[in-house]
């Protein structure tokens, strides 16, 4: 018997300095910190979130929404009693919001920090009802500490670091009168971050002609007429709204409710498709689920519409798939649907567009992702580009979510199945696509050969003033590669003589041949003879290669 | 300030519709030129601005953004509801923070060595380099065509040495003086309750030097006031006149700057205190201030100026609620169709 074993249990705690690091910023970009703030009010069933940046100094950011707002019991145990990173949005198991019904975002109640990237201090005022519908208002303020990585060493060498408490900032807040016409709940900072403003800076030009004044269509245009390649062209400031209107919860860009497709793109026979309708049924259905949510973001006087490429296009071949499961993985129900687009033989432009947009809430998780959740099979060949797609998560995968939310465990069993659902469709999808492009390939190859034959015959008949004509026949492998018949006017192109039976080279050969032949039997001199050979290789080889 | 509400303030609305709207129309014409660069500390309300794009003189461009016209709000939770209402990007940004602190601002030790882009951990030095920035910024946007001048604050309370306003106002004319522009307008606006003694005791000092020094001044207020004594003036007068000597014309005479004055309004408030807003058009003087101009207009003032709106006056005045009334509903336009955009 040991006497030193000891049995003993309890609560795993999270230091202070890993909360701490929540406040000095998470996020991979402006937008994926913005897109928290946005997330608020979508939870807060506002129906108008409008931030502002004071282009073009971008040394002010705003928030204001019109939702329910904040209360004041919130802000208390959020910032004063329980502290960041409680949220109560999903208490008594609620998953939806109140008034539109829509599935509520927020879980761990560190969204509201995220300004906190992009401010040194920021001020909040929140005009909301109480329970009892009585109106109240408060202000207030925080002032984050910055914790830099110097800090962050030192507290870690510090002997005291598992019990210290790692200050994150301070605030203060004052109870004021409600207005009704502030209802909602307004974030805002002129102590923003220089990060931040050299950032969104480096887009503008000093010269007065280079500040941007546009309206949507115009910003549209930008992201796709404008855009080459990539929306970084556009350079921060324009990225930073496009990866908001890809991220948020809003309807597709598009007049009266209507999505940005061309339904002519499609072939009859691919509109006629049960796969076709079915995709075309979700993403009708999502359309008008994002409509009926009621939910507009406003970003520096310009309203955000998601961008998403689906077919304008009547120049490649489009076909549409529909993705769709519902099902239970490890007692844990896991709910998606959405579409895949694949258009042949063109890459996806912007090339932000190009990949899976995987969608859980309605929010989009760390942009399309361009390895298709690490789909090995097509994803080093161009025909990976030519692929698009949004999958909307409704029930499931939460878990799987990493803590910036903008990324996913890739060991969550959700993720595995939804990631193998994707894989398999993306089966068929590559299949479908190589066999299009070979047939299609294979019809350009024809028609070219046609046109050549055309060609051909018309340099043959030119050159020999209308006494010879060019025909192509079949006369086996042994037979000549030209065989000219003076009475009949014919020139004979042997298309089974395969020289050295390399395609190009061959067709090369008989080229020459046939250069040679209708230069002899036109020309009288040795000295026009060896013009009109020239002439004829020219024309015939200018025309083959 | 910010919980005024600008929307029902008819008297004040008596001084646009009377003063600015006309004065800032006739300078259009006078110059030529559109559009108009403005200068403006408006509320959230943005009556000035939507008023002077309802009747032509400020213009959106072709994607219903207003260029040329830049907003100073020192509070940020009121820039917010104007970035709402003004819709930006107005392709210009507002300078969120004190006018006065922005155009006054001078280097302090701390801040001497520091660039204004410097990112420094204290948050008052922070601060400090923020307002230099915005004072740099400010000085890049001058000259303007029009400035309103029409801050929470008033020119007369503190006196003038310990007041900022008035260091800024001035400030204004330097900065208006160090550009290629020869004229410009300018609506300056003040409470003339609560006056500070001293500032009492300069506009009378400054009143009877005037008094002395220039026998036409004498003439026309015994003609038209019948006194030469400031007390014996009434008070709106008497305010409106040394409120022109002794803050407008001394900052502006001190830059080169000859003065015209359009008007000179004074209108209550709902609390019946009385505020004081001058229309005033400056030219570049050639040489030394010119008194040949500078007096008929002291004595044009002296003679008709200010106009008076009491509080109760401009709830019956239909032509003035009516052109309030019309420029809420173009705003309330801009908005909805701000709203329809996509």
């Amino acid at each position: 018997m040991n006497d030193l074993r000891e049995k003993k249990e309890g609560t795993i705690r999270v230091a202070d300095i890993t909360i701490a690091q929540l406040s000095g910023g998470l996020y991979r970009s402006t937008a994926t910190a913005l897109k928290e703030l946005i997330s608020n009010a979508y939870d807060a069933d506002a129906t108008v979130v409008q931030i502002n940046t004071n282009y073009p100094e971008f040394d002010f950011i705003s928030c204001v929404d019109d939702g329910t707002g904040m209360s004041l019991e919130e802000f208390r145990r959020f910032f004063a009693e329980e502290g960041i990173g409680t949220c109560i949005k999903r208490k008594h198991r609620k998953d939806i919001t109140d008034v539109y019904k829509r599935p509520i975002i927020g879980r761990l109640g560190i969204g509201m920090l995220a300004i906190g990237q992009l401010c040194h201090s920021f001020e909040i005022e929140s005009h909301y009802r109480d329970e009892g519908g009585e109106g109240k208002a408060y202000r207030g303020e925080i002032v984050l500490s910055d914790i830099t990585i110097p800090d962050k060493e030192e507290i870690i060498r510090d002997t005291d670091v598992e019990t210290q408490e790692i200050p994150v900032g301070t605030w203060e807040y004052e109870t004021i009168d409600y207005d009704e016409r502030k209802q909602g709940f307004r974030v805002f900072s002129s102590d923003v971050r220089l990060t931040f403003r050299h950032e969104m800076k480096s887009s503008i030009g000093t010269k007065e002609t280079e500040r941007l004044s546009f309206n949507l269509s115009d910003l549209h245009s930008r992201f796709y007429d404008k855009a080459e390649k990539s929306i970084r062209d556009c350079k921060p400031y324009l990225e930073t709204i496009w990866e908001l209107a890809v991220l948020c919860p809003l309807p597709y860009y598009g007049k009266k409710g209507d999505f940005p497709m061309n339904l002519e793109a499609f072939s009859l026979q691919e509109r006629r498709s049960d796969e076709f309708k079915k995709a075309m049924r979700l993403i009708r259905a999502r359309q008008k689920q994002f409509l009926n949510e009621n939910f507009r973001v406003i970003f520096d006087g310009i309203e955000l519409r998601r961008h998403v490429q689906l077919p304008t296009r009547t120049d490649t071949i489009p076909k549409l798939y529909s993705v769709e499961f519902d099902g239970s993985v490890f007692d844990s129900p896991l709910e998606f649907s959405g579409y895949i687009f694949a258009q042949v033989p063109r890459a996806i432009r912007p090339l932000e567009l190009n990949g899976l947009q995987i969608r859980l809430r309605g929010v989009g998780i760390g942009g399309y992702d361009s390895t298709f959740l690490r789909y090995y099979k097509q994803i080093e060949t161009i025909r990976s580009r030519w692929v698009s797609g949004e999958i909307f998560v409704d029930k499931g995968l939460e878990p799987a979510l990493n803590i910036d939310r903008d990324s996913f465990n890739e060991h969550d069993e959700h993720f595995k199945k939804l990631r193998s659902v994707l894989h398999d469709k993306l089966n068929h999808v590559f299949d479908d696509a190589n066999a299009l492009a070979r047939a299609l390939s294979e019809e350009r190859r024809d028609k070219k050969e046609g046109e050549i034959k055309t060609d051909l015959q018309t340099i043959v008949a030119h050159e020999s003033e209308g006494k010879f004509k060019l025909l192509e026949r079949d006369l086996g492998e042994e037979s000549p590669i030209v065989t000219v018949h003076e009475d009949t006017g014919e020139i004979i192109l042997n298309t089974a003589a395969r020289p050295i039976r390399r395609k190009k080279p061959d067709s090369i050969i008989r080229a020459v041949m046939l250069a040679y032949h209708a230069a002899t039997r036109t020309t009288e001199t040795e000295e026009d003879r060896e013009r009109k050979f020239y002439q004829l290789v020219r024309q015939i080889l200018g025309k083959l290669i | 300030m910010s919980n005024i509400d600008y929307d029902t303030r008819y008297a004040k609305h008596c001084v646009r519709y009377h003063g600015w709207l006309p004065a800032s129309k006739a300078y259009q014409e006078q110059i030529g030129r559109k559009p108009l660069k403005y200068f403006t500390l408006c509320a959230k309300q943005a009556i000035d601005v939507f008023m002077l794009e309802l009747e032509g003189v400020l213009l959106r461009d072709d994607n219903r953004k207003l260029p040329n016209v830049i907003i100073c709000e020192k509070e940020p939770k009121d820039a917010a509801d104007i970035f709402k209402l003004v819709r930006p990007p107005l392709r210009e940004a507002i300078l969120v923070g004190e006018l006065e602190e922005i155009l006054t601002f001078q280097d302090t030790p701390e801040t001497r060595s520091l660039s204004p882009d410097e990112d420094v951990r204290d948050r008052r030095i922070r601060k400090l380099l923020r307002t230099k920035r915005l004072h740099e910024l400010a000085k890049e946007y001058f000259p303007f065509d029009i400035i309103n001048f029409d801050p929470y604050g008033n020119l007369l309370n503190p006196a003038q040495e310990d007041n900022k306003l008035y260091h800024a106002l001035y400030k204004i004319f330097e900065l208006q003086a160090q550009t290629t522009i020869r004229r410009f307008l300018l609506f300056v606006t003040t409470p003339i309750y609560d006056v500070h003694p001293e500032s009492q005791a300069r506009l009378e000092t400054d009143f009877e030097s005037n008094v002395s020094s220039y026998p036409r001044i004498r003439d026309a207020l015994e003609s038209s006031l019948h006194t030469i004594h400031y007390h014996e003036i009434y008070e709106e007068k008497r305010i409106a006149i040394g409120f022109a000597k002794s803050i407008v014309i001394s900052a502006a005479k001190g830059n080169g700057w000859n003065h015209r004055h359009h008007g000179i309004f004074v209108y209550q408030t709902p609390s019946r205190n009385k505020m004081l807003s001058s229309v005033v058009e400056f030219s570049k003087a050639d040489g030394p201030s010119d008194e040949s101009v500078s007096v008929p207009d002291i004595i044009r003032i002296i003679e008709q100026m200010p106009a008076y709106y009491s509080y109760e006056y401009s709830l019956e005045n239909q032509d003035v609620i009516g052109h309030l009334e019309a420029i809420k509903q173009y705003r309330e336009t801009v908005r909805n169709e701000f709203r329809q955009e996509p």
